[in-house]
């Protein structure tokens, strides 16, 4: 609303925010568990005398370099970008929140890549005991990045008190609070796991790659591995533990709510733990040998169970981006606001879809169209991806005036509409009009609007 | 009324409303880190960018008489990725707080830009993933195929530096967001200051990679003395041609900002205007300093001081840059946070601060490792397959 729109063809913005998000938290999560792997098994390798390790751990470091440092980090600035560009009211509020556990993170970042360098730089110059040492420097610090950042991303959908700390001037407070929120430790727990698992099946993968193994060193090197997706199984009680903690309404969503909602969150966990049984029992146990197109397809399913987790942590979120303050349409859900739009009107407040010159002579179906694209285009095309037309086909004016005082109960994910009483009539007008059958015939002279058309 | 005021009333109505969370920090705090964040992202993006001129130029150069340059040349190539590594991360840093005092601006910006600002994602990649594909073609030494893929590098972080530009330049200016977003305006954002600006940036790449060369062939172990020596004098040499032209180029900026932008640039109530005097200062001190070290290149101080100096003069450019900023976006009321909106969490601010340190010892003492380990025995680091 007070920011222009960045339109995004076909799929919509939210669709390009979490492809570029799952890439890069399933780089980001290998880059936490390769991290982890390195430093336990180098020592383990050094304790137990075992160069074969080591070597691999080399070839493995370059992977590092090669994968989480440039698509990892382009995919990260990525995530700021694309937030940005389609909620930019959304991250401003999370970063006038929590700037400084960015900035924490940051510093884990920044140490992470030059440990990264060091690490990978320094196999032959550092003593082995250094050279673990800086892995354990870099593990470490990946992992606290991801402590920090799991902590914004949950405040999200659990913000605990830090609204009322904040009514009361307890800014700190908010913070700490917002941060360590409900469901701040089951989500670090299921992607701490996940970060493991990811270094797990890239090690099986780059094993196969790198042509200097024999068969019998594969085989040796996939074992070891294959202990770090065995706490695969962790994922069910933790995700358990992670729907105990959230709001009864989001939890309704992944569990039938929304049909899409439970098919991914039931899909992403059996992924997880069939990849810990088939681990556990053909590799650990029966010391199983797993091919390159084996490891690859392991891979494809850990992006897909990343993905699906991913998408419905965010979409049960809906209708807010941050539960109980600001909608997804970057309309905060704050008595006062509330107040002032439906009073002045939203279309006041909206100077990039409704400028002043033109408010003054824009007719009902323009401004019903200004309507709808304030407060809907964030999550419906007009007749494309979920489209509003077909959804209130048939819909006679009066169901579609009656509903826009109840959008929020209407569907749980949607928030309700917002402004005064003649604007949802505008917006009531302009929607029945999408559907050309329904016009009754001595309507048209509304329909001379240019703006009010379809585009 | 003038031209000038009537578009800027127009563009008022545009600005959005600053965050109403306010401000986590003290403004000082605040206004400091945005600068100095900037001149550490600055540090390692010249780099970036900057190799991009001088390794053609040493690798041609270095084939033809001068074989110490090719092996600098290949030297800086291993370096180069890990530049644009700390490009990108220090850049995060520099996004957080400018984000926090302007995002409003910013991001309005962003959209106006729109799928060109997100290309820059693309560019970064594409650039990043080649200086690993140059390194194979300068190890062989194929000059050729090197130059075409050096161009390209070139060409992709010169689209992101011109995106950066469009985005700093347009996010100063509302007076031209409505006609951007109608599509009446080009994107490219028509302010005198965008050409001599971005001129300003690349030419300064340049001068501050030469110094980079400079400094890492002091440290370049095992490395012969006259092949150090070949590359000290063509580094601060570079940096000396670059910073003449620089001169020139910051003049044309200067000329390009409106008179009050000016002004303010010599207000010496404001420590940002004096730091930056300072550094133009610096910039001249460099000439000497560039010019000494470059004859006498063994004398490895004067590579520290033009390091120094070198870095001092980013850190003050930067702070210019803010003068520039504060008033430009002065015009418009309500577009600058004031201490009105300070809401200061001063536990989790000196969390950070405690981070920070904690940090950079650990960074410190890892290089501190590195340096007095043993030199590795392939002069160009681990084997490459
Ligand atoms: C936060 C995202 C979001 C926003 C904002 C939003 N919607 Fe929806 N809306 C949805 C989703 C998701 C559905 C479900 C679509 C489906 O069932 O296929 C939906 C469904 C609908 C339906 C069909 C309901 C039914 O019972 O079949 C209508 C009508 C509708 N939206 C109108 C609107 C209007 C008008 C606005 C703006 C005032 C709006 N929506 C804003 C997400 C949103």
């Amino acid at each position: 609303m007070y920011y222009p729109a960045f339109e995004v063809p076909f799929v919509g913005g939210p669709t390009l925010i979490a492809v570029i998000a799952i890439t890069h938290v399933f780089i980001a999560h290998f880059a936490v568990g390769a991290g982890l792997f390195n430093a336990i098994v180098e020592t383990h390798a050094l304790r137990r005398d075992r160069p074969l390790l080591r070597q691999f751990l080399h070839d493995y470091s370059r992977v590092i370099v090669l994968l989480p440092f440039i698509l990892g980090a382009v995919t990260g600035v990525g995530i700021w970008f694309s937030i940005a560009l389609v909620a930019p009211r959304a991250t401003s509020l999370l970063i006038h929140n929590f700037v400084w556990a960015w900035a924490i993170e940051w510093v884990c970042f920044l140490v992470e890549i030059a440990a990264g360098y060091v690490y990978y730089y320094s196999w032959d110059r550092l003593s082995p005991r250094r050279h673990a040492a800086v892995g354990w420097i870099y593990a470490v610090a990946a992992w606290m990045s991801l402590f920090v950042i799991n902590g914004i991303i949950t405040f999200m959908l659990t913000p605990g008190d830090w609204s009322d700390r904040r009514a009361a001037g307890d800014y700190s407070g908010a913070f700490w609070t917002g941060l360590f929120n409900p469901t701040f430790l089951p989500s670090l727990l299921l992607r701490s796991v996940s970060c493991l698992a990811l270094a797990g099946i890239f090690v099986c993968v780059v094993v196969n790659v790198v042509p200097r193994y024999s068969r019998e060193e594969r085989t040796t090197i996939i074992h070891t591995a294959s202990h770090f997706l065995v706490p695969l199984v962790l994922m069910v009680p933790a995700a358990m533990w992670y729907l105990g903690q959230v709001p009864a309404s989001a939890r309704g969503l992944a569990f039938g709510g929304a049909a899409a909602m439970s098919l991914f969150f039931i899909f992403g966990l059996t992924c997880s733990v069939l990849l810990a049984v088939y681990a556990y029992v053909a590799l650990v146990r029966k010391r199983g040998y797993v091919s390159l197109e084996t490891s690859l397809l392991l891979a494809a399913m850990a992006f897909i169970a990343t993905g699906s987790m991913e998408y419905v942590r965010e979409g049960i979120r809906k209708p807010y981006v941050v539960r109980g303050y600001l909608w997804s349409n970057e309309i905060a859900n704050q008595p006062a606001e509330l107040a002032r739009l439906n009073a002045e009107g939203v279309l006041a407040h909206a100077p990039w879809i409704a400028p002043a010159d033109r408010r003054a002579r824009a007719d009902r179906l323009t401004r019903g169209r200004w309507m709808f694209d304030v407060q809907c285009a964030k999550c419906h095309t007009i007749d494309g991806l979920n489209g509003v037309a077909p959804l209130i086909a048939g819909w006679p004016r009066d169901l579609i005036r009656y509903n826009l005082d109840h959008l929020d109960k209407l569907k749980g994910f949607m928030p309700p509409v917002v402004g005064t009483p003649q604007e949802k009539d505008d917006l009531a007008d302009w929607l029945f009009r999408l559907n050309p059958v329904h016009h009754e015939p001595t309507a048209s002279p509304l329909a001379s609007g240019v703006e009010g058309q379809r585009r | 009324m003038s031209a000038w005021i009537i578009l800027a009333q127009a563009g008022a109505e545009l600005v959005p409303p600053r965050d109403e969370f306010g401000l986590p920090g003290p403004l000082w705090f605040l206004h400091m880190l945005v600068p100095l964040t900037f001149a550490l992202h600055a540090v390692f993006m010249n780099f970036a960018l900057g190799a991009a001129f001088i390794v053609p130029v040493f690798w041609g150069v270095g084939r033809r008489r001068e074989p110490a340059l090719l092996d600098a040349a290949r030297r800086l190539v291993r370096a180069w990725p890990i530049a644009v590594s700390f490009t990108i991360t220090s850049g995060v840093a520099a996004l957080l707080f400018v984000q926090v005092l302007y995002g409003h601006m910013f991001y309005t910006a962003n959209i106006l830009i729109g799928w060109r600002w997100l290309a820059i994602l693309g560019y970064l990649l594409i650039g990043f993933y080649l200086i690993y594909a140059l390194d194979r073609l300068i190890v062989r030494d194929r000059f050729g195929a090197g130059m075409g893929v050096i161009v390209l590098i070139a060409l992709a972080f010169l689209l992101v530096g011109h995106e950066f530009n469009n985005n700093s330049v347009l996010m100063l200016m509302p007076e031209l967001w409505r006609g951007i977003h109608d599509g009446e305006l080009r994107r490219h954002a028509p302010h005198a200051m965008w050409n001599p600006r971005m001129f300003h940036s690349i030419i300064g790449a340049v001068a501050v990679t030469g110094v980079w060369v400079a400094v890492l062939a002091r440290g370049w172990r095992p490395y012969a003395d006259d092949a150090r020596r070949i590359a000290v004098r063509y580094g601060l040499r570079t940096a000396l041609v670059a910073t003449v032209l620089q001169v020139v180029s910051g003049l044309w900026f200067y000329v390009s900002l409106d008179p009050d932008v000016q002004r303010s640039m010599f207000a010496f109530s404001d420590p940002r205007a004096v730091l930056w005097m300072l550094a133009v200062l610096g910039g001249f001190g460099l000439l000497f300093l560039f010019w000494r070290g470059s004859e006498a290149p063994d004398d490895a101080r004067w590579v520290v001081a033009s390091a120094g100096v070198t870095a001092f003069v980013l850190v003050g450019m930067s702070a210019g840059r803010e003068v520039v900023r504060l008033r430009m976006l002065a015009r418009y009321p309500g577009a600058l946070f004031t201490s009105a909106d300070v809401r200061v969490q001063s536990g989790p601010m000196l969390a950070f601060v405690v981070a920070l340190a904690i940090g950079l010892a650990v960074v410190a003492l890892m290089l501190y490792w590195m340096r007095t380990a043993p030199a590795a025995s392939s002069t160009l680091g681990p084997s490459r397959d």
